[in-house]
């Protein structure tokens, strides 16, 4: 009998710290841990809610080392950082990951994964309003696919 | 358990904070404070700005404050507002503004007074408000230039929309150089987003016409051509755009030369065309005629057309200029522009810049003849300009006096052997050229033809062998 009453203790109350844990990742997938995000536009300077941001790219201009960030609103914006200090910086937030080596995405917030038919590349698609798609490398699914399932 | 996200971002999202009692007709009425902008003081009365209008409070900001403060991400932007800073999206300055303009989610915008933007700073981690560091130099020259973002196609933005967008604080006279920039930059990006160029394959006067419509419906009827190939000749120069992006024609006088691409003479005429292809029949080297100051586009073109023959050799050999200019301030400054274009757009600093108008090199006997005078006439240079290419070159015989080109360009031989004498330590192959290099290219291809039969036939007879 004591054993029997100690068994349904357990199903019905799980272990409070789980909870916690589970509390926590689905905190973070509503909002980020990190300030917004400050980029140039012409206009002066956005802050894009790491959790608004789509996806972030090395600029395809000639000359400048700059990095466009996208929003899911379809706004874009700039900064004069590398891809790899900016992940660095962005790496407390789960749903960022460096999915190619010139793109940056939220993977919370990708809509799909498609190949594209003529490149043969993976891309992923955030929304109409959101301008062009992130690339994403063979490595890179393997790191957002992941990321797209809740891990508990 | 500690929140591993900070109240007010969680508030924004969740859309909920404080109950803010509103007033309504008959009665009171409840908000939530995520929702609400700003609280505005005017009269007496406090209002919330809210994104469907000013509603007047129940309270005042007496009551609202501690509250608010308690909240966090509450400040005062002036006497009269105080915003939610967690609905600040953009952060910029208008012309004749002191202060910023705050821009809110719902596009909403008010004015953050100057004095006020401690708060603003710390919140946002910032040390500028309107700029991020570091800026790349191509964008922030952007800035400079006034270029503006237009959500759609300018050419076909109703008037009004833009005569918003470019006017002057009065509203009553339209930046065309503003408007034009903007223009160039947003052709340039729809480009790379790849729509085609609106003038593949046609001159930078194709683009004036692109736009002119545009600037005629502002009320803008002068001529604004020039002002549109500075704009783009600058954002080349910048790096913040390129003439090929555009797939822009060029008629430039320019050829690689196929032994010595990296010895470039550099001649300031045009007309010397047919000399100049003889000297680089002769020697092999690459010519580039600028024809007075050399347009932005042919110095694109040039440059990167020799930077990519010069990356496909297999060790980068010295950068040489061979000028064939004036012996005159104006030469110098013209080599000056060119050399340092080619180095904007790319190349490395060349490793030599040799001058072949120089006075040792024409008849000594005649130079009385063939000099002008720097200091009056026709040729008058002016004075600051002149002391310092005399500090360089000493004139002639210490005089201001300078020669031009043109005498030498009259003997061919002549200005070939000082061209040939100038570059010979620098040349990858000596002269004599082979004056026939296709010919040759054919013979070699035929030879290698030749060569793989015979490789070819020789193990299909293995083969037949060996099945037999």
């Amino acid at each position: 009998m004591a054993t029997k009453k100690k068994t349904t203790k357990r199903t019905n109350r799980p272990a409070p710290k789980k909870d916690d844990k589970l509390l926590e990742t689905l905190l973070l997938r509503l909002v980020s841990p990190l300030n917004a995000l400050p980029v140039q536009t012409l206009e002066g300077v956005s802050y894009f809610r790491p959790e608004n941001i789509a996806y972030i790219r090395t600029s395809p201009s000639l000359k400048d080392n700059d990095i466009l960030a996208y929003d899911l609103d379809g706004n874009e914006g700039r900064l004069s950082i590398t891809l790899s200090k900016l992940m660095e910086k962005l790496s407390p937030d789960p749903r960022f990951c460096k999915a190619h080596r010139s793109f940056i995405v939220n993977a919370f917030a990708i809509e799909s994964i498609i190949k594209d038919p003529k490149t043969g590349r993976m891309e992923a698609t955030f929304g109409k309003n959101v301008k062009g798609r992130a690339g994403i490398s063979q490595d890179g699914i393997n790191k957002v696919k992941p990321l797209l399932e809740l891990a508990l | 358990m500690s929140l591993p996200v900070t109240f007010g971002t969680l508030s924004r999202r969740l859309k909920s904070g404080i109950t803010i009692p509103i007033r309504v007709k008959n009665g009171t009425g409840y908000m939530d404070s995520s929702s609400i902008l700003a609280f505005r003081i005017k009269a007496r009365k406090t209002y919330a700005v809210t994104p469907s209008g000013e509603i007047p409070t129940a309270r005042g900001m007496t009551w609202l404050n501690p509250r608010l403060k308690k909240l966090g991400g509450w400040v005062p932007i002036g006497r009269n507002y105080t915003v939610n800073m967690h609905l600040v999206l953009k952060i910029g300055k208008q012309r004749g503004i002191s202060g910023y303009i705050l821009t809110f989610t719902d596009g909403t915008r008010l004015n953050l007074l100057p004095g006020y933007e401690k708060p603003f700073k710390k919140f946002f981690e910032a040390e500028e408000l309107d700029r991020i560091k570091p800026i790349s130099r191509p964008f922030e020259y952007l800035l400079k230039m006034g270029v503006r973002t237009v959500e759609t196609d300018i050419r076909f933005t109703p008037t009004a929309e833009l005569k918003k967008i470019f006017s002057t604080v009065g509203g009553q006279t339209v930046i065309a150089s503003d408007l034009i920039a903007s223009f160039l930059w947003q052709s340039v990006n729809y480009i790379r987003q790849g729509k085609p160029s609106i003038v593949a394959n046609k001159n930078v006067r194709s683009l004036w016409y692109a736009i002119q419509p545009t600037l005629g419906r502002m009320g803008i009827y002068s001529d604004h051509y020039k002002t549109l190939c500075e704009q783009l000749s600058e954002m080349a120069l910048q790096g913040i755009l390129s003439y090929r992006e555009f797939n822009l024609r060029e008629e430039g006088k320019w050829a690689l030369g196929l032994y010595n691409p990296h010895v470039v003479v550099l001649n300031e005429k045009t007309a010397d065309d047919i000399g100049l292809k003889f000297i680089q029949d002769q020697i092999g080297i690459s010519y580039l005629a600028t024809g007075g100051q050399p347009s932005t586009l042919t110095m694109e073109y040039f440059t990167h057309a020799l930077k990519k023959k010069l990356d496909a050799l297999d060790e980068m050999p010295p950068l040489v200029i061979i000028a064939i200019v004036d012996y005159d301030p104006y030469g110098w400054l013209l080599r000056e522009t060119a050399i340092n274009a080619m180095i904007n757009f790319g190349l490395p600093r060349p490793d030599a810049v040799i001058n072949i108008a120089l006075p040792k090199n024409y008849p000594q006997d005649l130079l009385h003849f063939l000099k002008n005078d720097l200091t009056k006439g026709k040729y008058k240079v002016r004075p600051a300009i002149l002391r310092k290419w005399m500090k360089i070159t000493n004139g002639i015989d210490g005089e201001p006096f300078g020669i031009p080109i043109n005498y030498l360009w009259e003997d061919l031989e002549n200005i070939k052997n000082l061209v040939l004498d100038d570059a010979k330590p620098y040349l990858l192959l000596q002269p004599p050229m082979p004056t026939r290099p296709w010919e040759e290219v054919t013979m070699h291809m035929e030879q290698l033809h030749e060569l793989a039969m015979f490789t070819i036939q020789k193990m299909m007879r293995r083969t037949k062998a060996c099945k037999k």
